[in-house]
């Protein structure tokens, strides 16, 4: 049976996961593009390594499809067989195929064999069907013994290298790519046999003096040095040596092991507030020296968790492309079955993102793009008679900015109709007739946001039942993002996610109301400015601030959150913060300082709380609510803003 | 301890006795501020740091409407672990734990059995006194607060003027 937590199996799993998404990647360009003898081999190349593996571990199932995709490939790629609909159809589901089965292993279950599949790919390799070992392929991949050799090249591997008979092979295939191999030890029998010692020599018919080896050896996994050696009559003589020092460049973590180490380092960051506070306790009374001792300590904590911290966050951080690269095959899936031509363009995939704020744009990155398909963009006709190109397109981009990742989704369809959305509200029991009317443009538009309004016409196999926007603005709430629609009839729509750049330690500015201390991020205050009496004026009852003539709404903190009276007293510093609306002047009493905080969640039991994304525990132990401004100023029926 | 037997732990309550099975109570701390938090479901009373952990803390003298008898001095927050949780309650004093058998729990009588005393998973008899033993996951619920103390006055009462069976 296959055991999926052995070592060996998990880092073919592994494997077998990446090798596929350049598969998939490789056939979808071929779709797109037509033949292409670079991507036809990147292909080839993939299945032959997981036919390697697949055959060293026993796995017949997988070892014997990817040996028929692979026959298949190079009857492609040799012309034998035509790059049509067909093939690239069953080509497709062979992947498929393969995923299911590595799902499969991974669950420690042993992949069947699908027979309809296997019988496809030999009826399309039809007459050509090569029964024979791997190795007798057509000219330029022959392995027999050929005196004619000029060079042998020496590989070495890694000592503690895992499944080095498969590193052998890879290194095989990958020379064979580039160089004439005429023969090698061990051969490549052997190393299906698994009879692999820590180098591999490779005999070849290449001059040494003008081929680049370097930069081929240096994709070779594992290898860490090579020799060249010159079959001179009784001389050997070496050649070059170079110790490469090829270390892989990327480690596997487990996820687990980061979010521990995540949380040491905010445990030291609260370490690290404690002791200041200590700190400035002695100094009151004038223990100097120790003072200084402990100065110093607290300085090098410092240094120590913010470096910590910056690693650890960096270690955690994955581009975008690990979900974006999933998106083409989805798209190509969902525009044949609603019989639509799009056109997927992806930018900025690699744009990071920290790995747990990635868990949370999956799913709404796939409803968003299945909308877009399913409803957003016409069929061809429709596109034609619009004058529109009659393929859609969609643009999905990421970027930084500030500290948050703005990833939007935009399409170039028929918009959203904004009368048939207020009436489907009003049909719904969103809202009132009274209250339609009174709408905005932007409170129309925000509709699309409400649980629950998808019409029966809309509930396709592949879309939703309405359920989809309203949990995707949720879960971004919860993790401080948000999500922003807008839309213009017949020329599209577009859907903007906001998100924080991690979900644990934020830079935030500690402020105190009636002995309460507030932290904010400090990516949400503007200023934060001393308020001067004669700066206040009153303006049709509601309160105002003027800073260097610019007029801001000022309002308390306290009020805000309803822990105080409105009343007219006059809070002596202010927080000029960005709402939804514009800007506000947020009323507090003192400003305590500034700090890097970590960010303890509310919990489940009591959930989300407009205003307060969680709370942070100071240097003294108590704890101070984090507040998000513009949750808040929506909670409190939002006044105007500038 | 044996199958038959469980261990309470009891805490006073506007003069009341309640009890809680020993094997949800996490531990029990000395009150500390609580800080309140802003629209929160009210019967949150706030969060406190639990170290390092923010843990949410239930008044149950609101929760119940009774009204408070306590020496501020014996108040405890009760941590009790429900469904993976940990959430604090406010008590005026931890008295005891309590060893009861099983067979010494009464039902709440089916009198007064409605929505009201959900709460109550029996009432135990000890020594003249009543011990109103709590249904944690009824008291834990989001659900609207229901005038008990009533109920509550009316159980003891009831419970009083019987004698509990016992085999």
């Amino acid at each position: 049976m296959f055991n999926q937590n052995d070592e060996d199996n998990l880092i073919f799993l592994a494997e077998v996961e990446e090798l596929l998404l350049i598969m998939e990647d490789g056939l979808l360009k071929l779709e797109r593009e037509g033949f292409d003898e670079l991507s036809l081999n990147e292909v080839f190349r993939a299945a032959h390594t997981i036919k390697g593996g697949a055959a060293l571990l026993d796995i017949a199932p997988l070892a014997d499809a990817t040996h028929l995709l692979e026959d298949l490939l190079d009857a492609v790629r040799c012309k034998r067989v035509p790059l049509d609909e067909q093939v690239l159809d069953t080509l497709l589901e062979s992947l498929d195929w393969l995923s299911q089965a590595k799902a499969q292993l991974q669950a420690g279950r042993f992949p069947e064999t699908d027979e309809t599949l296997i019988t496809h790919l030999r009826h399309l390799l039809g007459s050509e069907e090569d029964m024979s070992r791997p190795q007798d392929r057509p000219s330029g991949n022959r392995l027999e013994a050929d005196p004619k050799q000029r060079c042998t090249l020496i590989l070495k591997f890694a000592e503690d290298a895992a499944l080095l008979s498969i590193r052998a092979f890879q290194a095989l295939t990958l020379a064979k790519e580039h160089w004439q191999v005429v023969g090698s030890e061990p051969t490549e029998e052997d190393l299906e046999q698994d009879l692999c010692g820590p180098s591999l020599r490779l005999h070849l018919d290449e001059d040494p003096d003008k081929t680049d080896f370097s930069s081929i050896i240096q994709k070779m996994p594992e290898v860490i040095s090579f020799d060249i050696e010159l079959p001179k009559i009784n001389e050997r003589e070496k050649v070059s040596t170079e110790d490469l020092q090829y270390q892989s460049r990327t480690i596997r973590i487990s996820v687990d092991l980061l979010d521990e180490l995540l949380a040491l380092a905010g445990e030291l960051v609260v370490d690290r507030a404690r002791l200041s506070d200590v700190l400035s306790k002695l100094q009151d009374q004038k223990t100097e020296v120790v003072g200084d001792q402990l100065r110093e300590i607290a300085n090098h904590m410092g240094r120590i968790t913010s470096q910590l911290q910056e690693g650890v966050m960096r270690g955690r951080l994955v581009p975008l492309s690990n979900i974006f690269r999933k998106l083409p095959r989805l798209v190509r899936d969902l525009s044949k079955a609603a019989n639509k031509k799009v056109d997927l363009v992806i930018s900025g995939e690699g744009t990071e993102l920290d790995r747990s704020v990635m868990e949370y744009i999956d799913d709404p990155l796939i409803h968003i793009l299945r909308n877009a398909i399913d409803h957003g963009l016409e069929d061809p006709d429709e596109r034609t008679a619009a004058g529109k190109p009659p393929g859609g397109q969609v643009k999905l981009s990421a970027e930084h900015a500030q500290s948050q990742i703005i990833i939007t989704i935009e399409d170039d369809g028929r918009g959203v109709d904004l009368d048939e959305l207020k009436q489907r509200a009003i049909s719904a029991g969103a809202i009132t007739e009274e209250a339609a009317s009174r709408m905005s443009r932007r409170q129309n538009l925000d509709l699309i946001f409400f649980p629950g309004l998808s019409t029966a016409k809309e509930v396709t196999e592949v879309s939703g039942r309405g359920v989809g926007l309203d949990v995707v603005q949720t879960n971004l709430r919860r993790i401080s993002g948000r999500i922003e629609v807008d839309s213009q009839p017949d020329r599209g729509t577009r859907f903007q996610l906001y998100l924080p750049l991690t979900l644990a330690i934020i830079h935030g500015l500690l402020v105190s109301s009636q002995d309460r201390v507030y932290a904010f991020p400090v990516a949400s205050v503007i200023e934060a400015v001393p308020v001067k009496e004669e700066d206040v004026h009153t303006v049709t009852d509601r309160q105002v601030l003027s800073i260097r003539d610019q007029i801001f709404p000022l309002v308390s903190l306290d009020v805000l959150l309803g822990e105080a009276a409105p009343s007219s007293r006059l809070t002596r510093y202010a927080l000029l913060v960005q709402v939804q609306t514009g800007s506000v002047a947020l009323g507090v009493d003192s400003i305590v300082g500034e700090q890097e905080i970590v960010i303890k969640e509310l919990g489940s039991y009591i959930g989300q709380v407009p205003g307060v994304t969680g709370a942070t525990i100071l240097g003294d132990g108590s704890l101070a609510l984090i507040i998000d401004p513009s949750t808040l100023m929506q909670a409190s029926g939002g006044s105007d803003a500038s | 301890m044996t199958d038959n037997e469980l261990q309470l732990v009891v805490f006073e309550l506007a003069g009341e006795s309640f009890g809680v099975d020993i094997a949800q109570v996490k531990e029990i701390i000395t009150m500390q501020d609580i800080v309140h938090v802003p629209r929160a479901p009210t019967i949150v009373e706030g969060i406190i740091n639990l170290r390092g952990s923010v843990i949410p803390v239930i008044d149950l003298i609101k929760r119940f409407r009774l009204t408070s008898q306590g020496n501020s001095d014996k108040e405890r927050i009760v941590v009790v672990e429900f469904d993976d949780l940990s959430i604090g309650l406010m008590v005026d004093a931890v008295s005891e734990v309590l060893r009861v058998s099983r067979d010494m729990i009464a039902p709440p009588s089916p009198v007064i059995m409605d929505t009201d005393v959900e709460y109550l998973q029996g009432i135990v008899k000890i020594n003249e006194r009543l011990v109103i033993l709590l249904n944690l996951k009824r008291v834990l619920s989001h659900e609207e607060t229901h005038e008990i103390a009533g109920v509550m006055r009316q159980v003891s009462e009831e419970c009083s003027t019987k004698t509990t069976k016992t085999t």
